[in-house]
């Protein structure tokens, strides 16, 4: 019920009792004082005015029953008992005002705990998601790992399948021939070859997925990556009648990276494109991006179809490996170059058309200008920069070559004699020159002519 | 035809073919599950040794295809996997096939097994 109207509520109820009580000069209404106060709880001093009025203007209405005449005194003691009442009503409706708002305190308290322990019930709600939705990678990541143990194990039995068979051929019959007796044994051979490279792998996936691979990280030339790369791969790809191509700008941004983590990348590409491609070329090379550097490995070979094309990158997805002759391969070759790009903070993946080749290209992060800039622009500026070593000692020559293509520059070395012919047929951005053993053949003029570039 | 080896792992096509020649048996091999049906179809054989891991059709669907078919459904299918976990054995006998060995397997007991059975079948 509204607060305002408790009074009138209350009185509303006191007009009938009056009547039938005998009217209010009933010595009864000192019972009906209390009754107001039970009431009116709440009552404030606008309420007990209120009440005041009313009682007055009941006075004046009600008609008295005939009893005669009132005592003198009567009204007094009216008027008394009805402020004593009055005020009475008043502090008791303090005593409930307060004994409400200590309630009101009470319950906000309780709210307030209400609203924390929700808050807490929310919190614990969010940690338990967190929890199971770190407890639902862990499954599929345990899913994942059993798939990959199920693939390696499957793996494993193929090369020991051979190994087995072939070796309890061996055995059980004598009368092979030898020729037969060779090409046997060369299989037990190369299966165990592949058993020992396979488990290599695994072991390679296991730690770089545990985090547990070293990376040394340095300023890397991709260009001379791919030369290793290319150097190493050159008997296979001749073996195969396949030549390799190298297309690299002149100018190269640096990029930081494993240089030996990288060159894997490269060979298995490289030994992949080989292995797919029956004849033609293969193209190793760099493209500047502006924030990154793309390296492909660009073939000839027979394509892969595009639904294969995200598939291969996984573990022991292999295609191709039905023809006869073709080395097996483990199926994480490229399961690996893509923890190995991507722990770059690189992308790799591949183009493909189907009897037209196919292009595996990784993206590696160019240094950002807040990234070590100087060390960058210095990169940058020494970087094709030819210097030209003039000294007669070979070994000296020879440390001063090495430290300065540690250093990024491209040199030439010449001793005092040659000089002269080396400088105009190389125009070098700088020359160092030794103490000569014989000052004659320097041609002064010659060493002004190649700008020197820097200082 | 007595046999046909269904692989793709050249090396299993030739252990296998090598021990059952030598023992007398008609080997033809196929290196994956379409090749295995048309020489199924067209040979006859009297067992197939299957893999699991085929390009183009693999073993679960040749195995399904052979014992679907009225004229080949006779054929006694050994799954011949490095596949070894229950529940692909489960898929096997489900597709139909009659005996599940893993890989690594021993040549001596193949031709035994070879010629049980055969020896059964004439």
């Amino acid at each position: 019920m509204n607060k305002k109207i408790y009074p009138f509520f209350g009185l509303l109820c006191l007009i009938p009792a009056l009547y039938f009580t005998g009217g209010v000069e009933s010595y009864f209404r000192l019972l009906y004082y209390p009754l107001m106060v039970l009431l009116i709880p709440g009552l404030n001093a606008e309420a007990v005015l209120q009440a005041a009025l009313t009682f007055i203007m009941l006075y004046a209405l009600l008609p008295l029953p005939g009893h005669g005449q009132y005592p003198s005194y009567f009204v007094a003691v009216n008027v008394v008992s009805f402020l004593l009442t009055a005020v009475v009503c008043g502090k008791l409706s303090d005593y409930l005002q307060k004994e409400r708002d200590s309630l009101q305190k009470t319950t906000d308290i309780f709210h307030g705990l209400t609203n924390s322990l929700n808050l807490k019930v929310m919190n614990q709600q969010a940690k338990m998601d967190s929890i199971s939705e770190s407890y639902e990678r862990l499954l599929a990541a345990d899913r994942n790992k059993t798939h990959f143990i199920s693939g390696v194990s499957h793996e494993l039995r193929a090369p020991l399948s051979s190994i087995r068979s072939f070796s309890e051929i061996l055995l059980t019959y004598d009368d092979i021939d030898m020729e037969t007796r060779k090409e046997f044994l060369s299989i037990i051979n190369e299966e165990s070859e592949r058993l020992a490279r396979l488990t290599n792998e695994i072991l390679d996936v296991v730690r770089m997925e545990a985090g547990k691979v070293e990376w040394h990280m340095d300023y890397v030339n991709t260009s001379e990556i791919i030369d290793s790369a290319i150097r190493m791969m050159q008997p296979l790809a001749e073996s195969s009648d396949i030549v390799i191509e190298k297309q690299v700008p002149d100018r190269l941004s640096p990029v930081k990276g494993d240089k030996n983590r990288l060159l894997q990348v490269l060979l298995n590409l490289i030994s992949n494109a080989v292995k797919f491609t029956p004849r033609g070329s293969i193209t190793v090379g760099v493209e500047d991006l502006p924030h990154e550097e793309k390296i492909f490995v660009t073939d000839t070979g027979e394509g892969i179809y595009p639904e294969e094309r995200e598939k291969i990158f996984e573990e022991f997805y292999r295609i191709g490996d039905e023809l006869h002759g073709r080395p097996k391969g483990s199926g994480l070759g490229l399961s690996i170059c893509k923890k190995i790009v991507e722990a770059h903070g690189g992308s790799i993946s591949v183009d493909s058309e189907i009897g037209r080749g196919s292009t595996f290209f990784f993206k590696l992060p160019k240094l950002g200008v807040e990234d070590s800039a100087e060390e960058a622009r210095y990169f940058e500026y020494v970087s094709g920069r030819h210097v030209l070593v003039l000294e007669d000692s070979v070994t000296m020559r020879h440390i001063m070559r090495l430290a300065l293509e540690k250093a990024g520059y491209k040199t030439m070395g010449a001793d005092s004699r040659m000089a002269a012919e080396v400088v105009k047929a190389s125009r070098p951005d700088a020359i160092i020159i030794g103490y000569p053993d014989n000052a004659d053949y320097v041609d002064e003029p010659t060493f002004r002519s190649p700008s020197t570039a820097f200082s | 035809m007595d046999v046909l080896v269904v692989d793709d792992d050249p090396y299993v096509q030739r252990s296998l073919t090598f021990v059952l020649r030598r023992e007398g048996f008609a080997v033809e091999v196929a290196s994956n599950g379409e090749e295995a049906m048309f020489k199924a179809r067209n040979t006859r054989p009297k067992i197939v040794f299957l893999d699991i891991m085929m390009p183009k059709m693999n073993g679960f669907s040749t195995c399904r295809s052979i014992k679907e078919d009225v004229e080949l459904k006779e054929i006694y299918v050994i799954i011949l996997t490095g596949k070894g976990q229950e529940i692909d054995r489960e898929q096997g006998f489900r597709e139909g096939a009659d005996e599940f060995i893993t890989k690594p397997f021993s040549p001596r007991e193949i031709v035994s097994k070879v010629r049980a059975l055969l020896g059964a079948f004439h």
